[in-house]
């Protein structure tokens, strides 16, 4: 099984986090769980159908191209032969400021992208992506797919661009007043137009990016140190962290290292590469 | 099961949901009947029967009491998800200060902050015609004093 991520371009960077490329021959079952990450995709399939299950569906079908908005809580991809994903991970606000969709509308969901995107244009990619001959190629096609929507709209991030990216990169360990300093809006107006970018209010973001970044701190472990996860995770205390993580997991800190599936499980964690 | 389709008549319906929040944000009652079906059936939940009657009627009384009794009154839209083609489930945080009675609640000044979850259901026009309101409504009366 191979998974490997690219980064962007320094153009996109402000709107996509990597590139990645998931692909494996072998056709066989396979699960694989994931906590809320924070991030917003789209992704082209190019290998077996694969269902979705998460506190909504039971059992989605999950289109061959599609949008997915921010996830609240944990889902399991089940695939039953053999895979082929080729994905862009976008910042939270970026399907807003970039391909000009209202968020929220995509949160907790995988919408066709044929239904949102130009359908002509969505083919030619899915095309030439499942046809590309190496890795590289089509992690430079997904690079060419985003930067045809930037020449399009020329999309300059704003005071919400920043204030998600802010938020991811401090992991959600900060409070909205602290994130609002230079912000000159007021606070309703700033919730009101993060929501429509984001899908979510800045606060629940900021509570998800969190969960998200400690289990991937703990991905494919057995053991934790759950005292200096807490700490270097800035919770307040032991009881708020596990209402926390049961509401976006699903599962208490002790099952989710028992049970959970994550990818890191069946690959290594992947180091970024340049494309270039 | 939901198809693909189903998901696509499902995107539409959240834009009256969330455009009621931010009118609920905004006090401003007319444009949230403006979103709903005066016929349809609102259900504050922890009232119990008391709680039941049209949007129209008692919601729009509700509301009005609401904004009366406590003028600061504010909410916060966490996250609307669709739950099935007509249904949309929101998060919200309402907050605010009481400066005249409620509900049998006198009003000592003090301040709520409380998690609510609206279930809208919509007809096939994307009007609201049913509310289920739901929230914590002992720590509510606890914050308030009562």
């Amino acid at each position: 099984m191979l998974y490997r991520k690219f980064s962007p371009c320094s153009t996109l960077q402000p709107f996509v986090e990597c590139y990645f490329v998931w692909q494996s021959q072998e056709d066989k079952a396979l699960l694989v769980e994931s906590p809320p990450s924070g991030y917003c995709s789209i992704v082209f399939n190019y290998g077996c159908d694969y269902v979705v299950k998460n506190k909504k569906y039971e059992r989605l079908v999950v289109p061959r191209q599609f949008a997915a908005g921010q996830s609240i809580y944990s889902y399991s991809l089940s695939l039953n032969g053999p895979v082929g994903m080729a994905g862009i991970v976008f910042k939270p606000a970026a399907l807003a400021t970039l391909f000009k969709l209202s968020t929220f509308e995509f949160t907790e969901e995988r919408i066709d992208l044929y239904k949102v995107l130009n359908p002509s244009c969505v083919f030619n990619y899915r095309q030439r992506i499942m046809l590309a001959d190496s890795i590289e190629q089509k992690a430079r096609l997904l690079e060419e797919f985003a930067m045809l929507q930037y020449l399009q709209h020329e999309p300059q991030p704003d005071a919400i661009d920043e204030a998600a990216n802010t938020i991811v990169a401090k992991n959600g360990m900060l409070n909205i007043t602290e994130l609002m300093e230079g912000i000159y809006m007021s606070r309703r107006n700033f919730e009101r137009k993060f929501f429509q970018k984001v899908g979510l209010s800045p606060k629940y973001y900021a509570r998800i990016r969190r969960i998200g970044y400690l289990c991937n701190m703990i991905a494919g472990k057995q053991k934790a140190d759950w005292p200096s996860l807490l700490y270097e995770c800035e919770y307040y205390d032991q009881s708020h962290f596990i209402k926390d993580f049961e509401e976006f997991t699903g599962r208490t800190p002790q099952q989710y290292l028992q049970e959970n599936a994550e990818l890191a499980r069946l690959v290594e964690k992947p180091k970024q590469q340049s494309l270039m | 099961m939901l198809t693909v389709v189903e998901q696509q008549q499902e995107l539409s319906l959240k834009n009256a949901c969330v455009a009621f929040m931010f009118a609920y944000q905004q006090k401003n009652i007319d444009k949230m009947m403006s979103l709903c079906n005066p016929e349809g059936e609102v259900h504050f939940t922890p009232m119990g029967d008391a709680g039941k009657g049209k949007i129209g009627e008692l919601g729009k009384t509700i509301w009005t009491m609401l904004i009366d009794c406590f003028p600061d009154i504010d909410n916060t839209l966490d996250a609307a998800v669709a739950e099935d083609e007509y249904t949309v489930r929101c998060q919200v945080v309402i907050r605010g200060t009481q400066k005249k009675d409620f509900a049998g609640i006198v009003s000592k000044g003090l301040q709520f902050d409380s998690d609510h979850i609206f279930i809208f259901h919509l007809d096939d026009n994307n009007k609201i015609d049913s509310i289920q309101i739901t929230w914590n409504h002992e720590d509510f009366k606890r914050q308030l004093g009562s």
